[in-house]
């Protein structure tokens, strides 16, 4: 359905993804989340692609994706492994801060390795006490001549148990920033994080500093601009892999329900002749469609820089984890206690879903922002009747 | 573009960040917590796209961003600077 909507190069890359997902991802997810952990070898096959730096522009090396074309790399992976696409979105949030707001020797020291997926990088912004408010961040850098102290902890950090490069934020004498730490840095301590209800086999982990020093010069952007520059407009890539991973949850979960409504028979009648499964199946239809619609146009006004796009991208990412959430509850129902065994695909759906609705801004941070700009539209007389 | 088109576009661009219908082109909108924590994003790419300039690392200053007149100011400034 997407397909007729998007340009011919866009089309010819979610081929590739969509092949790539169901020879690499796909028949090997399941296995990956009882493991808790992503094979080392779908990580290298992605960066041989040059995905991992897809949106890299042309000139530094990238396959310079438009927002629209990350997303569809992020929905057909998604299909396959919601883990994975938190390897898309943690790595390329990194990748563009740098390109977009590094200083000439990071871009130099970093920018090339994370673009050819030989380097691998994680946004460390979450702290048990600071997640979505990150007003509250407890980490702290302090300055000692040519070197920054780094004291705190960062916990559930997506794929820092194999990163190499950490995008951290704290405070800096008060100011919010945002700094990068190698991993082979002295007094930081990388700990699995293991037994998480979903993306299980997203690689999480806790980092602990202790005076752990980095240069002065690893500070990105500038004091103060940590939370309202840096980390926003890294969270703006950040929620379009959430919410496009979510369509291909909602996919998995509709396709995996389908082929069990037409396999399974109950009192004589298959699944499939029985309203009530037609009514389930009808709803996930029409919310995929839903929400594709609402997740291209919100790629498509950040391709073209329009006013709202920040706003139509938390609302893509609002609605299609919703729907995704439901699609897989769904998709467990239909599936009976099948759906309920930790082996099963539409339970790892379950699971994931729950997690899409909680990353990079919890869906109620999601509503606050989207119904205050509401309120304002409405207020200022700005507002259409379709807006 | 004229330097009175450009504080017209700045204002009317401030209104609908703030949500107001008039603002004090001295009052920092950051300061006073009239504008949520994606302004600073909303507001660079407003700069970038309508005035076709490039916001660099040693623009950050929030002295360059909190009011009308202060993005008027930087604006005055980068427009020199590119002319």
């Amino acid at each position: 359905m997407l397909n007729r909507f998007l340009i011919p190069a866009q089309n010819a890359y979610l081929q590739a993804f969509e092949d790539f997902a169901a020879t690499e991802v796909a028949p090997f997810a399941d296995a990956w989340d009882l493991q808790e952990a992503t094979p080392h070898a779908v990580v290298q096959a992605l960066a041989s692609k040059g995905w991992l730096g897809g949106l890299a522009k042309p000139e530094n090396g990238g396959l310079g994706f438009d927002a629209t074309t990350f997303g569809l790399l992020n929905m057909a992976i998604g299909a396959g492994s919601g883990s994975l696409t938190g390897l898309l979105n943690v790595h390329s949030m990194v990748l563009k801060t740098i390109e977009d707001w590094g200083t000439a020797e990071q871009k130099q020291r970093f920018l090339p390795a994370l673009v050819k997926g030989e380097l691998l990088g994680a946004f460390a912004q979450t702290e048990v006490a600071a997640g979505g408010d990150s007003t509250n961040l407890g980490t702290r850098f302090e300055v000692q001549g040519d070197a920054l102290t780094i004291t705190g902890q960062k916990t559930w950090i997506t794929y820092a148990q194999i990163a190499d490069l950490f995008l951290v934020f704290g405070k800096l004498q008060g100011l919010d920033t945002a700094v990068l730490v190698p991993r082979s840095t002295p007094g930081l301590t990388v700990t699995p994080k293991k037994n998480m209800l979903g993306f299980k086999s997203a690689g999480l982990a806790i980092l602990d500093f202790a005076d752990c020093k980095v240069p002065v010069s690893h500070i990105v952007g500038k004091p103060g601009f940590g939370q309202s520059l840096i980390s926003t407009a890294a969270l703006d890539y950040g929620r379009i892999s959430v919410a496009w991973a979510a369509l291909g949850v909602q996919q998995a979960a509709l396709a995996a329900s389908a082929h069990r409504a037409r396999a399974r028979s109950t009192f004589g009648t298959l699944l499939a002749d029985q309203g009530i499964i037609r009514g389930y199946l009808a709803d996930m239809s029409g919310n995929l469609l839903a929400s594709q619609l609402v997740c291209l146009s919100a790629t498509r006004a950040k391709e073209a820089r329009e006013e709202d796009a920040l706003e139509q991208i938390l609302q893509a990412k609002l609605l299609a984890s919703q729907r995704a959430g439901e699609a897989a509850d769904k998709a467990v129902q239909i599936h009976g206690g099948h759906g309920c065994d930790e082996a099963n695909g539409v339970s790892r759906l379950y699971r994931d879903a729950k997690i899409l609705q909680v990353v990079e801004g919890s869906n109620e941070l999601q509503k606050m922002l989207i119904g205050r700009a509401v309120c304002d539209r409405y207020h200022n007389g700005t507002a259409s009747a379709f807006s | 573009m004229d330097v009175f088109a450009r504080k017209k576009l700045v204002s009317d661009y401030f209104f609908k960040l703030a949500g107001k219908q008039d603002l004090d082109e001295a009052i920092d909108i950051f300061e006073t917590g009239l504008v949520n924590s994606l302004a600073t994003i909303q507001l660079i790419s407003f700069l970038e796209k309508n005035f076709k300039i490039k916001v660099e690392i040693d623009d950050l200053d929030r002295a360059n961003f909190r009011s009308i007149q202060a993005v008027c100011g930087f604006l005055d400034r980068k427009v020199a600077v590119n002319a």
